[in-house]
């Protein structure tokens, strides 16, 4: 199976991201699983989710990069034995440090990822802010990408979404910078992302 | 503001309001606006993402979401015509507040907008009190 990891802060746009690839991976009839990792005891996203028909697995009650590390592994083996889907998306919470997840990942037994990408969305409208009062977390979800999806450069001034660009350069000058708004047709963005699935 | 620990609050709450027909979208996005809007001015925080969904029948869902206290609510979806009751799952991620302190504010509002219009809200509240902080990242 192949891995997406999506990154990002709180309402940087990451689940308007994944329902996009997950329809169009459905539209491909490409089986695909969602884990879902939201903070607190009730998932908004699995909800909306399971309400567009797609195959959603949660992780609730914590945060997958801490407490629930172990219940990440445990799921993707489950997956893999009774699922095998063809792709698995996992959305962690926008607090979550993307580095604790892959660091994690040695750990899981199941059948090897094809594949394994991990995809950082920026909100450029609040990065400036976000950088100024929690950097390690927005700095360490930049670092640990091979994509930087800049979103919201409909909404965006040209300024902020250059800033974005400046942070991704600056922290992860190997990764591939994106821009993102929802007016852009789904195959733009897969063939960057995710060109098998074109 | 480094190290600032993030509280979620986690609710679901039954609405009743009896004149509320085609306007559910605008009064519930207003009313997460305003969520964040008091947070703000509750001291010094960060606001993470106040997200609420309503489903309906199958494929029909109301879902709202605020970023920013300055920044109008993102509404997707709309709610059945002839709607007076709906229940909302709301979760309020703020950086830097006490649970307790969201808490607080959520039912003051929902409370201030629900008794303007004759209606009713409850709460049920989800889960158990939760830090989460990063500081060592």
């Amino acid at each position: 199976m192949k891995l997406f990891l999506f990154s990002g802060f709180l309402g940087s746009g990451k689940t308007s991201l994944v329902l996009r690839v997950v329809k169009h991976a459905l539209e491909k009839n490409i089986k695909t699983a969602i884990l879902v990792n939201e903070i607190g005891e009730v998932g908004i996203d699995n909800q909306l989710m399971r309400q567009l028909d797609m195959n959603v697995w949660e992780l609730l009650g914590g945060c997958i990069c801490c407490t629930l590390t172990a219940g990440l592994i445990n799921t993707l083996e489950q997956l893999d034995q009774e699922y095998s889907p063809d792709l698995v998306i996992i959305e962690p919470s926008g607090a979550a440090n993307p580095k604790s997840i892959l660091n994690a990942l040695p750990y899981y037994k199941g059948a090897p990822f094809e594949s394994l990408h991990s995809v950082s969305v920026l909100d450029p409208l609040r990065v400036e802010m976000l950088v100024e009062v929690m950097e390690p977390l927005i700095i360490s979800q930049v670092k640990h990408a091979d994509i930087v999806l800049v979103s919201k450069c409909d909404q965006a001034t040209q300024a902020e979404i250059a800033y974005a660009h400046q942070i991704a350069q600056e922290n992860n000058p190997n990764a591939k910078i994106l821009d993102f708004s929802k007016d852009l047709p789904p195959d733009t963005l897969l063939l960057e992302i995710a060109p098998w699935m074109v | 503001m480094d190290g600032l620990n993030l509280e979620p609050y986690a609710v679901v709450q039954s609405w009743y309001l009896p004149d509320a027909d085609g306007q559910w979208e605008s009064i519930l996005g207003e009313y997460l606006q305003r969520i964040a809007q008091d947070c703000i001015a509750e001291g010094k925080c960060v606001i993470g993402h106040i997200k609420a969904i309503s489903t309906f029948s199958e494929h029909h869902h109301l879902q709202i979401s605020v970023i920013a206290a300055d920044r109008p609510a993102n509404i997707e979806g709309r709610v059945p015509e002839n709607c007076t009751r709906l229940e909302l799952t709301l979760n309020v991620l703020v950086y830097g507040l006490k649970q307790t302190t969201i808490e607080k504010v959520t039912h003051d509002i929902a409370s201030e907008i629900s008794s303007q219009r004759n209606g009713s809200v409850t709460h049920k509240k989800i889960g158990k009190s939760e830090r989460h902080s990063h500081k060592n990242n």
